[in-house]
């Protein structure tokens, strides 16, 4: 029986970036999806006949660029389209569009201050600053404070260094952005709520955080980290869905040789002497490697596929305690022809790019508050997009996909999460009654519609407690601390086993970091010589 | 000019009597301002029904930098510190409250087994990190720009001794410090009332519910650092530092406003008075609240934008409003009728924390408050006639701006009398028959009395972005400011807030160095 040289479990971006690298370095490596299709949540899938929806991971931003390149990305089938605008209907028939053409924006944003209209060039500036300064701790390892090592010591200093490095208005920015609320940040710069209900969203995305809770500032960085071919500050679609993405990154895995299975689910890793030896697959194949590679999370991985009894206790704890608490869900919506928002009728740039239900922080505060005490959110934030607009590969000539980013729509709702299914259709029933506020035809447009819950991104997507990011992004489960003190460098306290999914470090988004940050690491090893 | 000191104190309250005391000490000729006509700010002691007296206006002073004060003598000005930490009741489901001292020892009888071992492991996590944690708090910050070597070699010995008590409380510390205080509380301790009991004491200040991140460094500093407290709490530790300050020669001027600063072209060139009475001085130690000082007693245009944009966004929204009450006799709490107790909290769970905490986002009273009694009486019965009780209800969830309910006005604040007096009603039932006397401060009542910007309890929120070197800012985080003279050591400086004293020693000992 021949013995790979790695073997991935989980086909999704991350895992294919890994199996990608290693092929690419000439190891023989296999990758095991459980699923029909790869991707994992960076994938398209026609769910109804003629309609294609990027089922979950809806936009591309954070797709390292240094991937792209070295994996030629390009050549093997990725084409982005860009992201025109950012348009926020707001209930009193008045809207705001922000787009990618500064001057226009600081004059949509004049009408309701003119002094944010002013101050909006100067924020650009300081978050660009500051997201240079935050793309080297998301393009490298995290580092290792546990360590005495001289080496490490060293790294620990010039990252403290790199840190404190600045002007000290520069360094206030900085230390503000990590330990404030994206409200009370955005209220040092800005006075008009209009602008900062939209911008502090970002701040909340896929964590069960409100608006105004600490620690949700720095995510508005993304915004501005958010780069595709070395457009700072784009967001975009991927051409066909965001699995074109994850195709495109197959494609290169297989290019180099690595040998990719769909329907091939694992349903253990197999540990003897107390290292991973391979897996053994639902259908009872024992398959053997000298390494293996999770793409899944940290639960599933260590608690699911390898077994507490296999790890040291501290570890066990502390994988057990790291926290999912899903708190987004999604609707996919089939429309018959265009939606038309009574606030800017007809059709327009403003639908070419992503469209937010975010009209005032106490709204999204009111959304987060249900979620607290166990309910989704009645009105919740949305961030809707229509690629068909820009993309005519995913509808029928005419017809329309709608994707709706829901939040909150939590994992642990009241009833028990396990009541999800019951309650599917009267979350998907809210979503579409807030969309109706601002497109008052909405019912009458659509075709088909599918309602995910955290439940089912869990079930059908394998993600724990249906959190996207595979555990939340919250301070104390980044960095060195992702997904286990001590254990943030992609090895695991299990010999031969690596984890390589958005449970490691820089954490979740479709950057690719983790895979590629996992593969470097296992070549640098020594473990595949 | 009329009069001239070597240096001027703005504010006599604790904050202020401290940098007195301490500039005094070392022989400078300070003189200090204060607008009300009594010392001690809002630590001072107040007759607010015929007889019965608050010893300040927030009782709680368990994280007073007791190491900073010591070289102000003031035992020999009076001062007795307790030699107890008085009980914390918190209701618990069984029927039988919980009395929670810090003190894992002292919880005899009070918890299970488990959950006693459960809350040893945490207790002695908070006592090892202590002296690096006291260390932090009672230095000045360090310079974050240009660090001085010596600064550099004190944050490297702090980390030395932090990495001295191994990886697993390192980690602990990296992992718990930035969480919420729910996330916690829940994963470290199984019963609800001892969560309750160390988790509600650490939110008055902050605008946050348990639930919010960061919310477990403020309990984590307060298992860590409170300590017993002076005996006649703030109200004494305000006269002895009077008397301190006063023995070393400080003069001490109440009822003397301060309206301006006079600059000149090397700075800070005396302080103008409300009624044009100028005092000279080259040096000025404001505790005033940071906006306060730098933005209206500071001439506009003098500082640089950005001085001036910390000062305004140094956020200090006010969330605690306080009920008074004279009562008839001390209260007898339901469950543990019987003991002397002295404080509790009113809240059954780290739920009913964060929903009460939701009414501030949305500028509204809360639906159901939770209260911290204080009964002050029981320790200085000399704050009541014999027999009698002084009982202080807190609530830090009742936001300074209500617009959310139409502005603070007659309804609101009877509505929230009601809601305090019924809290406190079902912690000591038949309490309400008792009251003789009260006084509700609100937050806009305690920006009036005693000149807080937004009424807050701190002179500025506990946030991670407002402690240390953050406090306010980072370009005033270390007492100086851009304006030669300058300086400033309130309770919006670094200590400050619930670590009572260690601003003013710290500013004045800045003042001092900078010569």
């Amino acid at each position: 029986m021949k013995t790979y040289d790695a073997i991935v479990v989980g086909g999704g971006h991350n895992g294919l970036v890994c199996a990608a690298y290693l092929a690419k370095a000439g190891r023989s490596v296999l990758v095991l999806e459980r699923r029909h299709v790869l991707g994992g949540a960076a994938v398209s899938e026609q769910v109804f006949p003629g309609f294609t929806f990027s089922v979950c991971s809806y936009v591309v931003s954070l797709l390292r660029p240094w991937i792209i390149r070295e994996l030629e990305l390009a050549r093997f089938g990725l084409e982005m389209i860009p992201l025109e605008a950012s348009f926020l209907p707001l209930p009193d028939g008045d809207s705001l569009c922000r787009w990618s053409d500064p001057e226009l924006t600081r004059k949509e944003v004049a009408r309701f201050s003119p002094r944010d209209a002013e101050a909006l060039g100067e924020f650009a500036l300081a978050m660009s600053k500051m997201g240079r300064f935050a793309k080297p701790v998301i393009d490298a390892p995290a580092p290792d404070p546990g360590s005495l090592h001289p080496a490490k010591v060293i790294e620990l200093l010039r990252l403290g260094r790199h840190f404190s490095d600045a002007p000290p208005d520069e360094l206030e920015l900085r230390l503000k952005l990590f330990s404030m609320s994206a409200v009370d940040f955005l209220d040092e710069w800005f006075e008009s709520p209009v602008l900062k209900a939209p911008m502090s969203v970002s701040g909340i995305i896929g964590t069960f955080l409100g608006v105004r809770s600490p620690g949700t500032a720095y995510v508005l960085l993304h915004h501005y980290m958010g780069e595709i071919d070395g457009a700072f500050r784009s967001w975009g679609f991927s051409k066909g869905g965001t699995g074109g993405v994850s195709n495109a990154i197959a494609n290169a895995a297989r290019h180099h040789g690595a040998e990719i299975r769909t329907e091939a689910g694992v349903q253990r890793i197999l540990i003897e002497g107390g290292a991973a030896r391979g897996v053994v697959l639902a259908n009872g194949d024992e398959l053997r490697a000298r390494t293996v590679v999770s793409g899944c999370d940290p639960r599933r991985t260590f608690l699911g596929l390898v077994g507490r009894e296999h790890l040291p206790d501290e570890f066990a704890a502390d994988v057990a305690r790291f926290k999912y608490r899903g708190s987004s869900g999604k609707v996919n919506l089939a429309l018959d022809r265009m939606p038309e928002f009574t606030c800017r009728p007809g059709d327009g740039p403003h639908l070419r790019g992503d469209i937010a239900i975010a009209p005032s922080i106490d709204y999204l505060e009111r959304a987060h508050d249900e979620a607290k005490y166990g309910d989704f959110s009645s009105r919740p934030y949305l961030n809707v997009v229509i690629p068909s607009t820009v993309d005519p590969t995913v509808a029928p000539p005419g017809k329309h996909v709608m994707s709706c980013f829901v939040q909150y729509a939590p994992y642990h709702i009241k009833e028990g999460p396990e009541h999800w299914p019951e309650r599917r259709e009267a979350f998907g029933d809210a979503v579409v009654d807030t969309l109706a506020e601002y497109v008052p035809n909405i019912r009458d447009l659509i075709l088909h519609r599918q309602v995910l819950s955290p439940w089912d991104l869990e079930q059908e997507f394998g993600l724990s407690e249906g959190n996207i990011f595979h555990g939340e992004l919250t301070l104390e489960q980044l960095s060195f601390l992702r997904p286990a003190a001590g254990w943030a460098r992609y090895r695991t306290p299990v010999p031969n086993l690596w984890l390589g999914g958005s449970g490691a470090h820089p954490g979740g988004g479709i950057m690719g970091a983790p895979g590629a940050l996992c593969a470097k690491a296992m070549l640098a090893s020594g473990a595949l010589r | 000019m009329s009069t001239s000191a070597e240096v001027v104190v703005l504010g006599a309250g604790l904050e202020g009597l401290a940098a007195a005391a301490e500039l005094a000490r070392r022989g400078r000729v300070v003189h200090v301002l204060e607008a009300r006509a009594t010392p001690g700010g809002s630590a001072a002691r107040e007759e607010f029904h015929p007889g019965f007296h608050a010893s300040g206006l927030y009782p709680d002073c368990a994280l007073t930098r007791r190491a900073l004060l010591a070289p102000l003598d003031l035992e020999r000005h009076g001062l007795a510190w307790r030699s107890d930490e008085p009980a914390l009741l918190v209701p618990d489901k069984s029927g039988c409250p919980l009395l929670f001292r810090r003190d894992p020892a002292a919880l005899d009888g009070e918890l299970p087994p488990e959950e006693r071992a459960r809350f040893t492991a945490l207790a002695e996590l908070c006592a090892r990190v202590q002296p690096i944690l006291a260390g932090l708090l009672d230095e000045a910050p360090p310079d974050a720009g240009r660090p001085s070597a010596g600064e550099l070699l004190a944050l490297g010995q702090k980390a030395l001794r932090l990495r001295r008590l191994g990886k697993t409380d390192m980690f602990a510390l990296a992992r718990l410090l930035p969480s919420s205080a729910r996330d916690w509380m829940e994963d470290a301790l199984g019963m609800e009332a001892l969560r309750v009991a160390l988790s509600a004491p650490a939110l008055a200040g902050t605008v946050l519910g348990p639930r919010a991140p960061g919310t477990s460094a403020f309990v984590f500093l307060r298992q860590a650092l409170a300590a017993p407290e002076p005996v006649g709490g703030p109200a004494a530790l305000a006269a002895a530092l009077t008397a301190a300050a006063q023995a070393s020669g400080a003069r001490l001027r109440t009822g003397a406003a301060a309206k301006r600063l006079r600059l000149d072209a090397s700075g800070v060139a005396g302080v103008e008075l409300e009624g044009g009475e100028v005092l000279a001085t080259r040096s000025v130690l404001s505790t005033l609240a940071p906006a306060r000082t730098l933005l209206e007693l500071v001439p506009a245009g003098t500082l640089a934008p950005s001085v001036e944009r910390a000062a305004q966004t140094f956020r200090a929204r006010g969330a605690s409003a306080f009920l008074r009450l004279a009562l008839a006799a001390p209260p007898a709490f339901a469950g543990r009728e019987k003991e002397p107790v002295e404080r509790a909290v009113s809240a059954t769970s780290l739920l009913a924390l964060e929903r009460a905490a939701d009414a501030l986002k949305y500028r509204r009273l809360p639906a159901e408050p939770w209260i911290e009694v204080r009964v002050p009486s029981r320790s200085d019965p000399s704050l009541a006639p014999a027999g009698q009780a002084v009982a202080i209800v807190a609530c830090h969830t009742v936001p300074h701006d209500l617009s959310g309910a139409g502005g603070w006005n007659d309804a609101r604040r009877a509505e929230l009398e009601q809601a305090l007096l019924a809290a406190f009603e079902r912690l000591a039932p038949g309490v309400g028959a008792q009251v003789l006397g009260k006084e509700l401060l609100t937050p806009p009542d305690i920006e009036t009395r005693y000149g807080t910007p937004g009424g807050h309890l701190f002179d500025g929120e506990l946030a991670l972005d407002q402690l240390w070197l953050q406090r306010p800012s980072l370009v005033l985080g270390r007492y100086a400011t851009p304006l030669p003279g300058l300086f400033l050591g309130g309770s919006g400086s670094h200590p400050g807030g619930p670590f009572r004293g260690g601003a003013g020693v710290l500013a004045a000992r800045a003042l001092l160095a900078a010569g």
